[in-house]
């Protein structure tokens, strides 16, 4: 999936479009996914997830290698991969206060408002 | 902004939080939603793409990657190039070193999730222990900057990404063998070395594959699925069973950390095979084909040079170690 998404974000060159749409596809999904109430569903929604997330990490890596010479590109990684750090760090914490408070809220159960989260967030995490 | 929201969480009643939560969820759907519209409005396109570059603007950018691998960032016309580039990419030996590499790291990553059951011991409230899951991620933060900095400044990506090897494997053996809690938890700080090899190996990724540009994006499209495939089977290998150690789990990091340096000193070997080749066919003047000669033309436009300028350059070309 990510071969031909990276070729056609490459050959298209419009990565404010690609990038952004693709990254907007993944917020409406993740929200919607909490209103999946079996287990047909989150297979389901989880595969169109896997479609819309596909493009994000290695199109953010290819882009950033477009503008970038050799010896600016490792510093500029580290710093889209401090993402991924950062959630790592408080992505639990957040998800503890949700989970904490929010079982049986608007008829949504723990797990449902657990998957809401993570997927909501789900950009936070990136390609891992 | 997370220790906000838990702080926030726990501090309102609960009655409050009926009328916060949706809010809160609300708030997090659309802040997505929201990125990827400012991604739209504001994100540059590429260097020879964005149309709000002034003339000279768009010079410079061009031309900086294309002095900086001697070769224009651009394919060849047609939607050929792109197949071509993916043809290329598979067929490049350093696309599945680097691919096993990184699932080397990605693979030994793994003990991430592991982190909270272990703060959980120390019996302090479930925020205090999820509150000291930070620090050592936080400290990784920075000192991954200092890192890729030290990797770029002294321009070696080799030694930036072996070195963390060693030192993630004591952090790991540290966490099998000890019991209490200090070397347990500093033991993190050493494991999470394996996140600075992440923006090193990227770079390493786009240097070592610099050109056509669909080659480039296509390596890095499939070292990127390669490597996240590890994260696919490592979870099941820290069994409950084998509890607080995790010995069969954290033997498996350690393996695959092996495995990445292998696979790192492959590459360095390959790259200098190839930069030796650079070398000796810079002495014969090796009679050009009609597409490197159109290449060679478009690379000494872009670079703002003549042929034979572009010609010298593209000679004393090497690939980053």
């Amino acid at each position: 999936m990510q071969v031909p998404s990276n070729l056609l974000l490459n050959y298209v060159g419009r990565p404010s479009w690609y990038l952004g749409f693709f990254t907007i596809a993944w917020g409406l999904v993740s929200a919607l996914t909490s209103q999946v109430t079996n287990y047909a569903g989150i297979v389901a929604a989880r595969f169109i997830l896997g479609i819309v997330e596909a493009p994000f990490f290695a199109g953010v890596l290819f882009y950033l290698s477009k503008w970038y010479t050799k010896d600016e590109l490792a510093k500029r990684n580290a710093i889209f991969y401090s993402g991924s750090l950062v959630s790592g760090a408080f992505g639990n914490l957040i998800a503890a206060g949700i989970l904490d408070g929010l079982a049986g809220e608007m008829g949504l159960s723990a797990w449902q408002w657990y998957v809401l989260y993570f997927y909501v967030v789900s950009l936070e995490r990136k390609g891992n | 902004m997370a220790m906000v929201c838990s702080l926030f969480l726990r501090r309102i009643s609960r009655t409050e939080r009926k009328l916060i939560s949706p809010r809160l969820y609300i708030i997090e759907g659309a802040l997505t939603v929201f990125v990827g519209i400012l991604v739209v409005l504001i994100l540059p396109d590429f260097p020879d793409t964005w149309k709000s570059l002034s003339g000279p603007e768009k010079l410079v950018a061009n031309r900086r990657l294309a002095i900086d691998a001697a070769e224009a960032d651009v394919d060849e016309a047609g939607g050929m190039s792109q197949v071509r580039g993916m043809k290329l990419a598979f067929l490049d030996p350093k696309t599945y070193l680097l691919a096993i590499a990184y699932m080397g790291i990605t693979g030994a990553a793994g003990f991430q999730n592991f982190f909270p059951t272990l703060t959980k011991t120390l019996g302090y409230s479930q925020t205090i222990s999820l509150l000291l899951v930070a620090p050592p991620y936080v400290f990784m933060v920075f000192y991954s900057f200092a890192h890729c900095y030290a990797s770029d400044y002294l321009g070696n990506r080799f030694w930036f990404l072996s070195y963390p090897v060693f030192v993630s494997i004591i952090g790991f053996v540290v966490f099998m063998t000890t019991d209490s809690f200090g070397p347990r938890y500093f033991s993190f700080f050493l494991m999470n070395f394996v996140f600075a090899q992440n923006g090193t190996i990227y770079a390493w990724i786009s240097n070592a594959i610099p050109r056509p540009p669909a080659k480039r994006a296509a390596a890095l499209a499939i070292i990127n699925s390669i490597g996240n495939s590890a994260s696919i089977w490592t979870p099941f290998t820290y069994f409950p069973s084998s509890a607080p150690h995790y010995q069969p789990a954290l033997g498996v990091c350690i393996g695959l950390e092996v495995l990445a340096l292998a696979c790192f000193v492959g590459l360095r070997m390959y790259l200098q095979m190839q930069n030796r080749q650079l070398e000796l066919m810079e002495k014969e003047d090796a009679v050009l084909t009609e597409r490197d000669v159109k290449k060679l033309e478009k690379t000494a436009e872009i670079e703002g040079v003549d042929v034979r300028k572009a010609r010298a350059m593209q000679k004393g070309y090497r690939y980053m170690l």
